[in-house]
């Protein structure tokens, strides 16, 4: 690029409305790019859904950040609710913006005609798409696992159709059909795990086509380990995020009931989790059922949710962070912020969460979904100080949003200065 | 042995179990008997008959439930071998018959009345060892007397059983613009050889049956069984009226024989005002599969046919809507003509495919034929967006009704400024970039070549169509167009390169504009769609054009069942039979001679 590039990111949130992974992502992103001093500028177009019907219309929110206003549109096609509003309006806003390059984050709602319509706007915007789920793969909120809650290995018509009976499979090849249009007009995509990469290549986007970049993590202050008081050793775990059935909890505490009486004593294990009221009532019950005699034997703390700025309070009190999902966890944060913390994880051998943690040098990799497996490992690590020692001198500094930034613009062919 | 007395002015009564093995004596007070023996007892139509002997005369009537019935004839009957065994000479007339009419199901007795003894002795008729219809097996019981009278009987119950029956379940008239009207009525009808069936209006005029057709009515046949006309296929009948009956009217069968005529049934008619929703009527008539060949030929081929041509024209008069949006090339090469009907699910998804393809965008036309009213607003509404999104010129034309599959795309033909006609489903969608020169360049190459088709896929990647041949359904008697490999993986198609084949798909093909011209384009002689398209290249190939395979070229094929919208109770199957038949009145001779050509 002979000049510096405008850059616009487009998400499907903005995180002062809406705090998920893939919004934090893009915006960090875009703070990185609008800082950087290879970019000429950079703005933020973000959908917003204030119910205020499908106006379509895109307004400034803050300083070169846009809401644009979208409800829900079609998501087994991926189409805008408003697509006259996508082919005028955002047309518009594209040409006033007059960006270089375009960095899509999660086009749910917003409708891949956008994509469409950037390129008719201007053929030599190029396009960067960063893939953070299975969306385009998976009609099952594109997290690759069946309706019946099995993981789901490979899409194909049959299995999906098996999943939705209602639809047919002429529909779902229409849906792929239609992706692989709009994907065909995409410069260069991102994956933030080489897992998920792997994913898209098998489904059919080329390999030179896409790139694994890690999503960066937010700069965090350093915490010393945890002072030991006592002489039970390195005993305490922690879990970290969000208490629904793929993340593994009940099979935790399972693996916990497994332990001898003695190691059980000894042993502390603190669930700082959130949203346990909203899931299905028969996993509330299997929790609360195997949570109820350990939690009276003083094993299990359950704490609650954190404000992410609090974190690294709820970290200083832990020794090991365990991420036991049964899912893949693309690029699961917890693990980023274990590590910026010199926390070892115990993580479970699957997807995201096997590239993220090297086992026996940062922590211990266990056989996902099962509970002896899980059991032997907590057995291992419980008040074991050598070993702590030894992965927690492995742990390398995680990625930060700079060097992520950093090397999505040089993915984007954008000079360094 | 004295149970109960149905006379109770007589004096004895005697009750008897069985008389049909050995002879029964009954002793009385003075110290006498009686001796008798039932020989036969035969029951059958309501007839009954007793045959046996008595050593001293007497009496008889039969009592059912407690009734006595009078006996239609009873005589004695000269049995030398009674006289032999009671040693009485021979002018002694021991035997009788006796005959009544009675139901069959009812426990019967012979009451025997001895005047002399001021006795009646009450015999239990065996009903389970009654003979049936073998009356002719006992002449020496019975008597020539009894025998002539007992044969007389039957005679008359048999023509009792035989009386006319029909009831009807379906009366369907249809009217078209032109005043061609008909009227279809089904049931059933129990009738002898000799009897004929007649329709009376409601003002008693007498309505011409135009056609009539039997066939087999297994659950009327099982109900009367045994008792239907052995001429006729069976007791299921259908009847068509060419005249006009309006809707409501009430019409009657009758039934004639020698003279005499019998009013069977009442029915009200039913008349359709559109001619699907009769069509549909029609064909959802249960007649047996394998009888709709003949029942369709003798019955519906001439009045339907008539209908549909008289339909066509009125609609080819009618004046089409059109509309573009863009502009699309002024003097294109191909012209591509896609139907939509029913739903415009799939034109997103077919317009993005168009969109990635250079030759569409510079050399082609797209025409939409909108044959469906329904979906005109939502098509027009979702056109002019696809348009700012894709840049694909579109034109289409609206036929105001749904023409069918033929009507529709003759209609897009009309339009069509292209030298070459692609015709093409709206579930079929470009594959690969450079399809539309390589099927267009195979006409070019070849003058006999008149049609072109090209591979078909399913969506996970199996052939659907390879070109088409015909099969031959012995039990249906119908030719019915077959895709060879369908389901298979594409390397398994044997097809090296383009090659002539008895037929291809309507879903997908190309021919020269004059071509299509010459040959009068798609035949509008099958109702709703069916067969137009091997009708298509047979017409061709009357012209001395062959027809072209190209496996070379691969759209994919979602092949929704489009007329599934319509509901389906077995009478879209019935329909395609129907068209089957019209196809091969046509085309016998060649369907027959190219069954053997690889396809």
């Amino acid at each position: 690029m002979s000049s510096r590039p405008r850059i616009l990111v487009l998400a499907h949130g903005h995180p002062d409305f809406s705090l998920g992974g893939g919004e934090i992502a893009a915006y960090s992103l875009f703070q990185q790019y609008a800082r950087h001093p290879g970019v000429e500028e950079a703005f933020f177009l973000a959908r917003i859904d204030r119910g205020r019907t499908a106006t379509g219309g895109i307004s400034l929110h803050a300083d070169h950040e846009y809401l644009w206003e979208q409800q829900r549109g079609n998501d087994f096609f991926m189409e805008g609710k408003n697509l006259y509003a996508t082919l005028t309006t955002f047309a518009s806003f594209i040409r006033a913006v007059r960006p270089d390059i375009v960095h899509l984050h999660h086009a749910v709602h917003l409708g891949y005609e956008i994509i469409e319509v950037l390129k008719r706007c201007n053929p030599r915007i190029r396009l960067y798409f960063t893939l953070h789920e299975y969306i385009p793969i998976c009609h099952n909120q594109g997290q690759m696992i069946k309706t019946d809650g099995r993981l789901c290995h490979v899409s194909d018509l049959d299995a999906c159709v098996r999943c939705f009976p209602q639809k047919s499979a002429a529909a779902f090849w229409q849906r792929k059909r239609r992706f692989q249009h709009y994907f065909s007009l995409i410069d260069g995509f991102i994956a933030p795990s080489e897992f998920l990469r792997q994913r898209y290549i098998a489904w059919g986007i080329a390999p030179e086509r896409i790139r694994t970049l890690e999503n960066g993590l937010r700069p965090l202050p350093a915490l010393p380990p945890r002072p030991m008081k006592d002489s039970r050793g390195r005993c305490r775990f922690a879990y970290f995020g969000q208490i629904t059935p793929f993340k593994g909890l009940p099979l935790l505490l399972q693996a916990i009931s497994f332990l001898p009486g003695k190691l059980q004593k000894r042993l502390v294990l603190e669930v700082h989790g959130a949203n346990l009221e909203k899931q299905p009532e028969d996993f509330r019950t299997e929790f609360e059922t195997r949570a109820a005699p350990l939690e009276e034997q003083g094993v299990l703390r359950v704490i609650g949710p954190y404000e992410p700025d609090r974190i690294a309070e709820r970290m200083a009190g832990v020794d090991w962070v365990v991420v036991p999902s049964i899912w893949w966890e693309n690029s699961p944060v917890t693990i980023q912020e274990a590590f910026a913390f010199g926390r070892p994880v115990l993580a479970s051998n699957l997807g995201g969460m096997a590239e993220k943690v090297r086992h026996g040098v940062d922590g211990l990799l266990v056989a996902p979904g099962n509970p002896q497996a899980w059991a032997d490992a907590l057995a291992e690590t419980c008040g074991n100080n050598q070993l702590w020692d030894q992965l927690h001198g492995g742990i390398r500094k995680p990625f930060s949003v700079e060097e992520s930034a950093a090397a999505h613009l040089q993915l984007m062919g954008v000079a360094h200065d | 042995m004295t149970k109960k007395n149905p006379k109770p002015a007589q004096a004895h009564s005697a009750e008897v179990k069985d008389a049909r093995q050995r002879p029964v004596s009954l002793r009385f007070a003075d110290g006498s008997q009686v001796q008798f023996k039932l020989d036969a007892v035969f029951l059958a139509h309501g007839v009954c008959a007793v045959g046996g002997w008595f050593s001293e005369p007497a009496t008889f009537s039969l009592e059912a439930d407690d009734e006595e019935i009078t006996p239609r004839r009873q005589t004695t009957v000269s049995r030398p071998d009674v006289n032999a065994f009671l040693q009485t000479p021979e002018t002694r007339r021991h035997g009788f018959a006796c005959i009544a009419e009675c139901a069959p199901s009812r426990t019967l007795f012979l009451l025997a009345e001895l005047g002399q003894r001021n006795t009646v002795v009450r015999i239990a008729l065996d009903m389970t060892t009654a003979d049936e219809e073998e009356a002719e097996t006992y002449p020496a019981v019975f008597g020539a007397e009894a025998l002539r009278k007992l044969r007389s009987l039957l005679h008359r119950r048999e023509n009792a059983h035989s009386r006319m029956r029909a009831a009807l379940d379906y009366a369907i008239s249809y009217q078209d613009e032109q005043g061609e009207s008909l009227c279809v009525l089904s049931g059933w009808a129990i009738l002898s050889d000799d009897a004929t069936l007649e329709v009376e209006g409601e003002d008693g005029r007498q309505i011409p049956v135009s056609r009539i057709c039997f066939w087999p009515r297994a659950d009327i046949e099982q109900l009367y069984g045994g008792v239907v006309g052995k001429t006729q296929r069976g007791c299921g009948v259908t009847i068509t009226l060419d005249e006009c009956v309006l809707d409501g009217e009430e019409l009657t069968l009758a039934g004639c024989r020698a003279g005499e005529r019998q009013k069977l049934c009442r029915i009200e008619v039913n008349q359709e005002s559109a001619f699907h929703t009769f069509i549909k009527r029609v064909f959802s008539i249960p007649h047996p599969w394998t009888e709709l060949a003949g029942i369709f030929e003798k019955l519906f081929l001439k009045p339907l046919g008539r209908l549909q041509a008289g339909r066509m024209t009125t609609l080819a008069a009618l004046p089409p809507e059109e509309g573009v949006v863009g502009e699309p090339p002024a003097s294109p090469d191909i012209s591509v003509i896609i139907p939509l009907y029913g739903n415009i699910d799939m034109l997103t998804t077919q317009l993005l495919c168009f969109s990635e393809d250079a030759v569409f965008k510079t050399r082609a036309e797209l025409i939409y034929v909108v044959d469906d009213s329904s979906i005109l607003d939502a098509f027009r509404i979702k056109i002019d967006e696809l348009f700012r999104l894709l840049q694909i010129p579109v034109r289409w034309v609206f036929g105001c009704v749904n023409r069918g599959f033929a009507g529709a795309n003759n209609l897009g033909a009309s339009v069509a400024r292209g030298k070459f006609l692609l015709f093409m489903n709206s579930d079929v969608f470009l594959r690969d970039s450079g399809a539309l020169d390589a099927l267009a360049s195979c006409l070019r190459d070849d003058p006999d070549a008149g049609i072109v088709g090209c591979r078909l896929l399913y969506p996970d990647g199996s052939l659907q169509h390879a070109g088409m041949r015909f099969l031959y359904r012995d039990a249906l008697r119908i030719w019915t167009n077959v895709h060879p490999y369908a389901g298979c993986a594409p390397e398994l198609d044997p097809a090296s390169g383009p090659a002539p084949v008895p037929a291809v798909t309507g879903a997908c093909m190309l021919l020269r504009r004059e071509d299509f011209d010459a040959v009068g384009g798609w035949s509008t002689d099958y109702i709703i769609g069916d067969f137009e398209d091997s009708d298509l290249c047979l017409k061709m190939r009357a012209q001395g054009k062959k027809t072209i395979y190209h496996p070379h070229v691969s759209f994919v094929h979602l092949e929704r069942q489009t007329f599934a919208l319509l509901g389906d109770d077995g009478y879209r199957q019935r329909l395609t039979i129907f068209n089957a038949i019209t196809h091969q009145q046509k085309w016998r001779s060649e369907l027959s001679s190219s069954q053997g050509q690889p396809a």
